[in-house]
């Protein structure tokens, strides 16, 4: 498929499920985005997303983790789980730990990462200091190559995501046994395998 | 349901929901991480800097660090190189300012028993600086300057500029002040005792060079030295210039090692080894010094001439004054080195041109200050001290000591006093603060503020600590007895760390801020501690990683939180320091008849700057003027001579530090009267790091055994214990436990085990006291008492143990990141 013969409304409307998914990944939660997800309206419309994406047991998971969280409990299990302190037991977001030299971050990765940002001519904000093989970063490049159409990119963003995050939930499965993360990375798989199924009913 | 049931034409409710405008109600209503507008490629390059390892050039390809090689000119690199680059990408870098919850939601003080459980936030910068600013500024209000402790210390990295420690103190000094350190813990009774023996510290000195060895040494002795490991490091950029022994081995000379390990220099030399038992070199050195003297093969005529209180130093040594004669006899019964081969090294020693080296493990641990002293009074007896390859040498150990020094000028450095211009010198040793303690005794001050103790000839009250900054080190490595340390940590309100990776001393800390590596950040450094051969630009390799900052701009957002930016940075940047600091050393060199290249042109040459070794330097010879004319080149003595026995410190009246050499019964030791466990434990440098840096790197595969640090053993404790190759095993004493690889050699003897020093720490329950360290930190089962009254040094070679196969289910490993854990 190119980006002639691609179906913009088959494929679109998932770049900001692809954004919405990445950020939940990118920081540890404030609490008015904890409180935002924990309204009524926003378990609601997680229910909507496991709807959608076909995912409604890892929707559920992460409304109730949600729902026992107690003040920045989501907070501290964000910063356990991703941000190194946690030694082994971390779980790096970053595609080079999987698939670059050794456990390295800023391996090769990076460099192709950059290279799909520079043919979106697309950069990370400013104050976002992460790599570009952030799980975040690379979900935001697959929306924005849904909204440009560009699906050769979305599809190689696809590929690429494929090839590690099953080792990235794996680690998370084991640390964060049905919680909100290992959830949410659940939710991930969905949306790619989503985004999957609507290329191959596009191209048909 | 399966994707082809579901992979129909999207609903418009679906589409609507994807529009992006009802996620927002689930939290991304944030900024767009990706913007307009692609970065420009940042081209392929090669850049040439330097660390603690030596002069590297790293290839850069899209801004990214890609592969570190030596300098072309190196003429020993260290395979710790690659460790290196591996650090810098760590998956256990710290990324965000982190404050422990308890801290930051209940106050200082809060939960100290929950240091080291991993439960922090991540904070913006801002929040972060503010916070740090508001408790040093509390502190200083509540209880006194003196009660932040400042004495950080640890191996920062090498740069004239960026000197955490010193910038710290300059932060401190800004806010009121605080409590310093003094010493070190590599040589912390040496250094304090050799002054009144010799009239300097002597072991960071250069000692006779590897040329003039090489040319008129006939027997080389390496007592507890081990150039061939801890030359691969420098303090400043490593030259590797021990490379030059190498001519000494070529020329056939004779080598003997003394050491409970058959050392790697051993190894280089093919010398022949000699493995007394740990912490009994003084009586060692006594028997030989006996047999000189009862044989008359000891040099009067130096003696007399170059010496002080050998007479008093005599009836101890021949017994008349205790009726213990210090015969070979008697040394062997303690250091178990036969009588007959004590009595050789003593002819052996008198017949040739010797050379003694001395190492730095010998002097760390209890009474260690005798070590150096007793060696130092042997050479003396030899009578070569000050001859061409003749005398003692106690630089060799380490950082190439014994590589000819370089006509460099004096490269100058930022000072801890802002105003004050740069200066060079040991910036690690200087005793600034309101308060000062010895480096090694800050655990005792925190468990017994108000305690008067002795250090050098003073009384030093130990000053109430409620809080610590620590950058540039790791205490948590490098401190002895580490359960107590843990409990002492306790006392402290607040404990603020710079690091880049999470050490554990890192997760001990309620505020963590992410610092930059010295490849993150400009510098200047000159290469090589002995050689001072180049001055190499330390160049920005890569960006900074995550939100890492340098040491400075931390330091200068929290002086702009106290409303004194302008006075911490004095309006110069990065830069602008070091400009100034090559300028300085510009015009120094002219002052020498050299001329130096303008800044611009040497920092863009992307090369060492050279400078020339004179014939002088390359054949110096230690002590040689002195022996020249000990009047005119007296030492810094009370007497201008060697003292082989000090009035000062008789003064003193230390019952742990007499006025001359002696052998005192360390707390315990292989075979000691008292001593309970029966293994010594060599915790030695390692092979393949630096002290603890590099531990959290790839390096730690080429070593690990079963996933720990290895422990050395000797085939015959190990079939005592049942213990075959790769076995884990628990090694343990009343002080604490640890898990361990074995690794059955006969390069140790028997008796002795070597578990190396700079294993991180990671207690199975850090709320638990004594809870198991499942890698192998050493400092673990080491004492943390004092080497004496008079040095207060550390006792790192200080321990005793048993060793066990682990039973049961071993615990995994926590500390380090890693894709295989």
């Amino acid at each position: 498929m190119n980006v002639a013969t691609l179906n913009d409304a088959q494929l679109k409307p998932y770049a900001r499920l692809a954004e919405w998914i990445g950020e939940i990944f990118l920081a540890p939660p404030s609490a008015e985005t904890v409180e935002r997800m924990v309204a009524g309206s926003g378990r609601t419309l997680l229910g909507d997303v496991g709807e959608i994406l076909n995912c409604r047991d890892a929707a559920r998971q992460m409304e109730a983790t949600l729902l026992a969280a107690v003040g920045q409990d989501l907070s501290a299990r964000y910063v356990r789980l991703f941000d190194g302190v946690s030694g082994r037991r971390t779980v790096s977001l970053y595609e080079s730990f999987y698939c670059g030299n050794g456990s390295r971050l800023f391996q090769t990765p990076v460099e192709e990462m950059r290279k799909i940002l520079r043919r979106l001519d697309m950069s990370v904000r400013a104050g976002c200091h992460e790599p570009p093989d952030h799980l975040s970063i690379e979900l935001a490049a697959l929306a924005a190559a849904l909204d440009k159409g560009d699906d050769d990119t979305a599809l190689a963003l696809q590929n690429r995501m494929e090839a590690w995050i099953p080792q990235m939930r794996a680690r998370l499965d084991a640390q964060d046994q049905d919680g909100f993360y290992s959830s949410a990375a659940v939710v991930v798989t969905c949306l790619l395998n989503e985004i999957g199924a609507a290329r191959s009913a596009s191209s048909l | 349901m399966s994707h082809s049931k579901k992979s129909g034409p999207v609903r418009v409710s679906r589409r609507t929901f994807l529009s992006g405008t009802a996620l927002s109600a689930l939290g991304a209503a944030g900024l767009p991480l990706l913007t307009k507008g692609a970065l420009a490629q940042t081209p392929a390059d090669e850049i040439l800097s330097g660390c603690h390892w030596g002069v590297f050039r790293a290839r850069t390809e899209d801004g990214r660090a890609v592969e570190f090689t030596p300098w072309e000119e190196d003429p020993w690199p260290s395979p710790q190189l690659p460790g290196v680059l591996d650090s810098i990408y760590s998956p256990s870098r710290i990324k965000y300012p982190m404050v422990r919850r308890a801290w930051l939601e209940n106050g200082p003080g809060a939960d100290v028993a929950g240091r080291g459980t991993g439960d922090f936030v991540r904070v913006t910068w801002n929040e972060a600086l503010e916070l740090v600013a508001r408790e040093l500024v509390r502190v200083r209000e509540e209880t006194g300057p003196t009660s932040i402790y400042g004495g950080s210390y640890g191996w920062k990295s090498p740069g004239r500029f960026h000197n955490c420690q010193t910038l710290l103190r300059r932060l401190l000094k800004l806010n009121g002040g605080f409590t310093s350190s003094s010493g070190d813990y590599s040589t912390g009774a040496a250094q304090v005792i050799l002054p009144y023996v010799v009239g300097s510290i002597e072991v960071y000195e250069q000692c006779t060079t590897w040329p003039n060895v090489a040319e008129n040494t006939e027997l080389m002795v390496f007592w507890g030295a081990n150039p061939v490991n801890n030359s691969q490091i420098s303090w400043q950029v490593a030259d590797h210039g021990f490379a030059k022994m190498e001519a000494f081995r070529d020329a056939g000379g004779e080598v003997i090692c003394i050491d409970p390990v058959r050392t790697e220099t051993c190894d280089y030399f093919d010398g022949e080894w000699l493995a007394p038992r740990p912490q009994t070199d003084v009586a060692m050195m006594l028997g030989i010094a006996h047999t000189l003297y009862t044989e008359g093969l000891h040099d009067q005529e130096f003696l007399d001439r170059y010496t002080a209180g050998f007479d008093r130093f005599l009836p101890y040594l021949t017994g008349e004054s205790d009726g213990v004669p210090k015969t070979a006899e008697w040394a062997s019964a303690i250091c178990g080195v036969p009588t007959e081969t004590i009595e050789d090294l003593a002819r052996r020693f008198a017949s040739k041109r010797t050379m003694l080296a001395l190492g730095y493990s010998t002097q760390r641990q209890h009474h260690g200050e005798q070590i150096h002293w007793m060696l130092i009074t042997l050479a003396s007896m030899l009578g070569q001290i000050g001859l061409p390859g003749g005398g003692y040498g106690l630089s060799y150990h380490y950082s190439s000591g014994g590589a000819p020094t370089h006509n460099s000028p004096t490269l100058p450095a930022i000072t801890d006093t802002p105003g004050q211009p740069p200066a060079g010198g040991a910036a690690w040793l200087s005793a600034e603060g309101n308060a000062t303690i010895p480096v090694s005794r800050f655990v005792e001050t925190l468990l017994n503020p108000g305690k008067v103790i002795d250090f050098n000839g003073t009384k030093i009250t130990l000053p109430e600590i409620k809080l610590a900054y620590w950058v540039g080190g790791n205490p948590f490595s490098h401190h002895q007895n580490r359960n107590e340390m843990v409990r002492a940590w306790q006392k402290l309100d607040t404990f603020i760390v710079h690091d880049f990776q999470w050490t554990a001393t890192a997760r001990h800390a309620d505020i963590v801020l992410p610092a930059t590596t010295s490849y993150e950040r400009n510098d200047i450094e000159q290469v090589g501690d002995y050689a001072l051969s180049h001055i190499v630009p330390m160049k920005k390799i890569i960006d900074p990683v995550f939100e890492a900052r340098s040491d400075f701009d931390i330091f200068t957002g929290i002086a702009e939180q106290l409303g004194l930016g302008y006075e911490y940075t004095e309006g110069r940047t990065e830069m602008d320091w070091i400009r100034g600091f090559y300028e300085a050393a510009k015009l120094e060199s002219r002052a020498k008849g050299m001329e130096m290249p303008i800044f611009d042109v040497f920092w863009d040459s992307n090369k060492p700057l050279a400078f020339p070794v004179t014939d002088e330097e390359q054949n110096f010879v230690r002590h040689a003027s002195f022996r020249d004319d000990p009047l005119l080149n007296a030492l810094g003595t009370a007497s201008g001579k060697i003292e082989i026995y000090s009035t000062n410190i008789e003064k003193f009246g230390y019952d742990d530090c007499p006025p001359h050499p002696t052998w005192m019964e360390p707390i315990e030791r292989l075979g000691g009267p008292t001593t309970t466990y029966p293994l010594h434990i060599a915790s030695n440098h390692p092979i393949a790091r630096l002290h603890s840096q590099l531990c959290g790197t790839e390096l730690r595969e080429s070593y690990a055994i079963a996933g720990r640090e290895p422990c050395w053993m000797n085939p015959q404790d190990a079939a005592a214990r049942g213990l075959v190759d790769g076995d884990l095993v628990r090694a343990f004493n009343d002080r604490g436990q640890i898990l361990a690889g074995v690794m059955i050699t006969d390069v140790i003897r028997p008796g002795v085990i070597r578990i190396n020093e700079g294993g991180w720490y990671d207690p199975a329950d850090p709320r638990e006291a004594g809870s198991l360290c499942r890698y192998g930190d050493v400092n673990t089962l080491t004492v943390g008492i004092s080497t004496s009254k008079l040095a207060q040094g550390n006792c790192g070679q200080t321990a005793m143990v048993e060793v066990e196969k682990f039973v049961g289910t071993p615990p995994e490993v926590d500390v380090f990141s890693a894709l295989d854990g």
